[in-house]
């Protein structure tokens, strides 16, 4: 005896289901699985951040930290992932008066997800000016952790939050 | 076999879920990573909360009948997540992806989800009806 296979689908102890019920299931589990990846791609890959870039990071910034003033400024403009950046950050005491013997170590982290960059180390140009060239791999938001150390004192440690365009 | 998909499917599903869940917890998921071993965030947890429920509704649906198609559809999401985060971590910028542990998970979850996808073959059935 020859078994065809009947549209609709009933084998065993399985409910009767129609070629259209199946292709509707069939798509939806395909969309919820391009849905997930796209969320993925959004996000972890930096499509969101391509399509809607997001906003400038501000020309310059001040925290303070104790007796310091630490300012950051972006001498090439906005950040850019996977390009030459580069930040000067200025310490002063609350006198104004520069800080020339720190050193100072920039940890670049991605406040959105679970990723960080190489440290970077300033350079000091002798007037108080310390030079950065963090790179990024990605555009989204970052953070920028500075650690400061200056002779025979405890290291300090501030942040900046910047934005990286692609 | 078609057993096996549907008990792998709920299996994932729940887990999946459970773990987008938890995520959400302060408490568990101290520093961004849950239990101290898995990198996550946000974005994270809702994939995994997403991709759970999907599996759980297959699983219950129709009493399984999709739970291979579920396997082989979110078998080769995971192993493209695998492999982009593979590559993440190994930029000529030398960039850290702290996110190992993850990558290793979600590279498991790829592998025997496409293992079940292979394995419940209903070619393979010892059961098919001969023509």
């Amino acid at each position: 005896m020859s078994v065809t296979s009947p549209t609709p689908h009933a084998i065993g102890d399985t409910p009767v289901r129609t070629a259209a019920q199946d292709r509707v299931a069939r798509r939806l589990i395909l969309a919820a699985g391009a849905l997930c990846f796209v969320l993925l791609a959004w996000g972890h890959l930096g499509l969101g951040a391509l399509l809607f870039p997001p906003a400038q990071t501000a020309a310059q910034q001040v925290v303070t930290s104790g007796p310091l003033n630490i300012s950051m400024a972006l001498d090439s403009g906005q950040l850019k992932a996977a390009g030459t950046n580069a930040l000067t950050f200025t310490i002063t005491d609350h006198a104004g008066h520069a800080i020339k013997d720190a050193t100072i170590t920039a940890h670049p982290i991605m406040r959105t997800m679970a990723m960080d960059a190489p440290s970077v180390s300033a350079t000091p140009d002798g007037s108080g000016h310390y030079i950065a060239r963090p790179k990024f791999a990605m555009a989204g938001d970052w953070r920028l952790d500075l650690t400061i150390t200056r002779p025979g004192q405890q290291p300090r440690t501030v942040s900046f939050n910047v934005t990286v365009r692609w | 076999m078609g057993n096996l998909a549907k008990l792998y499917t709920t299996v994932l599903g729940a887990v999946l879920t459970l773990v987008g869940i938890l995520g959400f917890v302060p408490g568990l998921a101290p520093n961004g990573n849950l239990l101290g071993i898995f990198a996550i965030d946000p974005l994270h947890n809702i994939i995994h909360i997403l991709s759970g429920v999907v599996g759980l509704a297959v699983a219950f649906s129709a009493k399984g009948a999709y739970a291979r198609y579920y396997a082989l559809i979110f078998g080769a999401v995971y192993a493209l997540v695998t492999v982009i985060g593979f590559i993440q971590g190994t930029t000529v910028l030398g960039l850290i992806h702290v996110n190992l542990a993850d990558n290793i998970l979600h590279l498991a979850i790829a592998l025997a989800s496409l293992g079940v996808y292979v394995a419940t073959n209903p070619s393979n059935s010892m059961s098919a009806r001969a023509a």
